[in-house]
């Protein structure tokens, strides 16, 4: 089989050279035999004559010989190639509609696909992300959906799950970086030594933090992301145990993590330990987590989620026996839950991509059944056509392949310029702000979606062949030739097809006009919610001071804040500060 | 000129393995040297001729270069493949085994019976 294919492409790409090639070797075949006859004592034009007459057909010996080769598919590919660009070239205005409507249709679908496969369907970027799992409190009677995990979670439950490898917290927050002079507000995350390795991505340059490094006296020591040490210590290979001030307290540089390195959405470019004192860390503080800390875990290669779950309710069960507060939290409907992280991270977001995709879906739909119709009007315009062609002899496989060739064609040529609406599309996308949905970031172009969307343009190809198919071979030649002529009405099948098609368009539209309402009027009412105060005419802003200079000067501060929005925004009536969250 | 018989379907593959086995030939002498071994019994239709060649190239079973005819022209060669020399033995294998059945059902007298 494969040696045959090898003949077959070495043919192929020499095309040319089989011809000629073939052509003179048949022309010395019958030469030779001439000259062979000549000898035998025959006059030389008889002997030509008589050599030509007994080898038979010259073209369809080589006919013979290009369908042993395989090329009589290939030519035959050819020839219903250049009729269907023929055709098409000759009907500009309808190619041109077929092309754009495929184009906008397929180059929709392509961008919120874009969006879906990035946000839903890549996994995470670290080994085995399938396994990460997040862990996080809900108290649903008491009003609080989410609150995290607190840090005696996080030291009751290391090592006590079995259905887990590893388990880390961590926490987002902003930092001021740099010297005196020169600093910069930099997205950070705190964290807890074993978080790079619950990830399975850590450091290429350097450690990780150690467990002696968790308290505030300890915690002077930092890592860096691949972008921060190439930006602010040009790549140097000796960063390790240089300092960098962190909100105006030296640490120690101790690691840079690989350039791929990115946790969910976070931005942060310096981690830092998540360091507390030991009365942070009693069972009085368990349910004080305020959603600011959260957990990650890796489930074992043969546990599931399931198992991690009720091992992690029987552990909570235990811990409630001696637990003064028990009756409360049990009334607040106390659980922890084990949700998938990416599944979790994207949860929000979810339905809104799916609906979004169903609605490109219509939209494509409705492109469909309107170019099938435009193809059968096209298709009736030429039925004595292939009448003719089919009375003259045409084979039904030649009239089905014809049409599959021709739109095939034309839906690959609208899938090519729907790559480019979709490219496009994806790139108006980041310029709205698409890196703001969670791994927004990862939204991008690329070969895989170029391939999935032109696979579904053959697909949808094939599928417009089979009703105009169906069309140009379901009559009988006879009553073809004699209707739709000049004067003749068309038959009450192609009409009824015809208006069915109407139909299921117009109801495809309906439904979209009616999804996309619906869509906008919820979207309306959740923007709607009163906030319970007049919002119009009010500003707000924040003020971020490293932490230990306010603490110094704290009562400055507090009374420097509102002066300096006033001098910054003049045109205020009146300010007040906000308590800090 | 002897009395000629027709062929039998798929044995003029066989045949144009044997004539290229002894020597690469171009098309034209196959059909010469067919007809030389067959002691002129054989006649090929020369319009099947190259369909055949071209289908036992397109199998890799013989191989195709060009060369110089006896009298200095251009000609396509064909020569043996490997797989050609198996296929070739197989198929004589096969044929005398078929050849020898039925000769030896057809010289059956009624007393062996």
């Amino acid at each position: 089989m494969f040696k045959r294919l090898r003949s077959l492409f070495r043919v192929l790409t020499r095309r040319r050279d089989f011809e000629d090639g073939m052509t003179e070797e048949l022309r010395f075949h019958i030469e030779q035999y001439a000259d062979d006859l000549v000898q035998s004592g025959m006059s030389p034009e008889k002997a030509a004559r008589q050599a030509r007459m007994e080898f038979g057909s010259l073209e369809s010996a080589k006919g013979d010989c290009r369908e042993e080769r395989g090329l009589h598919l290939f030519d035959e590919f050819r020839r219903e190639l250049s009729y269907a660009v023929r055709l098409l070239r000759k009907t500009p205005g309808f190619t041109a509609t077929a092309l754009l409507t495929l184009a906008v249709c397929l180059g929709a679908n392509l961008t919120i696909f874009a969006v879906i496969d990035s946000v839903l369907l890549r996994p995470l970027p670290f080994p085995d992300s399938n396994r990460l799992m997040t862990i996080f409190n809900t108290y649903p009677k008491a009003g609080v959906e989410r609150d995290g995990s607190s840090l005696t979670n996080y030291y009751e439950r290391r090592g006590h799950i079995p259905a887990f490898t590893s388990l880390a917290i961590y926490s987002y927050g902003t930092e001021i970086i740099g010297e005196p002079g020169s600093t910069e507000r930099e997205q950070t995350m705190r964290v807890s030594p074993d978080f790079f390795t619950t990830l399975g991505l850590g450091p290429v340059i350097g450690r990780t933090f150690t467990e002696e490094e968790t308290t505030s006296q300890t915690d002077h020591v930092a890592i860096l992301s691949d972008a921060f040490w190439r930006q602010r210590y040009n790549a140097d290979p000796n960063v390790i145990g240089k300092q960098i001030r962190v909100n105006s307290v030296p640490r120690t540089v101790i690691g840079v993590l690989p350039p791929a390195f990115r946790f969910l959405s976070s931005d942060a470019r310096v981690f830092l330990p998540l360091a507390s004192r030991p009365e942070d860390r009693t069972p009085l503080r368990r349910h004080s987590g305020g959603n600011v800390i959260q957990m990650i875990a890796r489930l074992k290669p043969d546990a599931t989620l399931q198992q991690a779950q009720s091992q992690l309710d029987a552990q909570n069960a235990a811990l409630e026996v001696d637990d003064p507060q028990a009756k409360m939290i049990a009334d607040a409907g106390f659980r922890s839950l084990v949700v998938s992280l990416q599944a979790d991270h994207v949860a929000a977001i979810r339905p809104t991509l799916l609906l979004l995709q169903a609605g490109a879906i219509a939209l494509l739909l409705i492109g469909a059944v309107n170019l099938v119709n435009l193809l059968l009007v096209r298709a009736s315009g030429r039925v004595k056509e292939l009448a003719v062609r089919q009375a003259l002899g045409a084979s039904r496989g030649y009239v089905v392949s014809e049409v599959v060739v021709e739109t095939t064609l034309l839906t690959l040529a609208g899938g090519l310029l729907g790559l480019a609406v979709g490219y496009g599309g994806i790139h108006l996308l980041r310029v709205l702000g698409a890196d703001r949905l969670p791994l927004g970031s990862r939204i991008a172009f690329d070969m895989r979606l170029a391939l999935v969307s032109l696979v579904t343009a053959v697909i949808m190809g094939i599928v417009f062949a089979a009703p105009v198919a169906w069309f140009n071979l379901r009559r009988h030649l006879g009553n073809a030739l004699q209707s739709e002529s000049r004067g003749g009405t068309s038959g009450r099948a192609p009409q009824f097809l015809r208006h069915s098609f109407v139909v299921s368009q117009i109801a495809l539209a309906f439904m979209l006009l009616a999804g996309a309402g619906l869509l906008g009027l919820s979207l309306q009412r959740v923007m709607a919610v009163s906030p319970g105060f007049q919002s119009d005419h009010i500003l707000t802003g924040q003020i971020l001071l490293p932490w230990k200079s306010c603490w110094t000067t704290s009562a400055t501060c507090r009374e420097c804040c509102p002066q300096a929005w006033l001098t910054m925004c003049p045109s205020a009536a009146t300010t007040a500060r906000a308590p800090p969250t | 000129m002897g009395k000629t018989a027709e062929l039998l379907p798929g044995t003029l593959d066989m045949l144009i393995l044997k004539a290229v086995s002894l020597k690469p030939l171009h098309g034209y002498g196959v059909l010469l040297r067919i007809r030389q071994i067959s002691k002129d019994a054989l006649e090929i239709p020369q319009g099947s001729l190259y369909p055949a060649l071209y289908r036992l190239e397109h199998n890799d079973l013989i191989a195709a270069e060009w060369g110089q005819s006896e009298n200095n022209r251009r000609a396509k060669y064909y020569r043996l493949t490997a797989a050609g020399r198996r296929r070739l033995r197989d198929e004589t294998a096969g044929w005398n085994r078929l050849a020898s059945a039925i000769a030896a059902a057809l010289n059956t007298t009624s007393e062996e019976v």
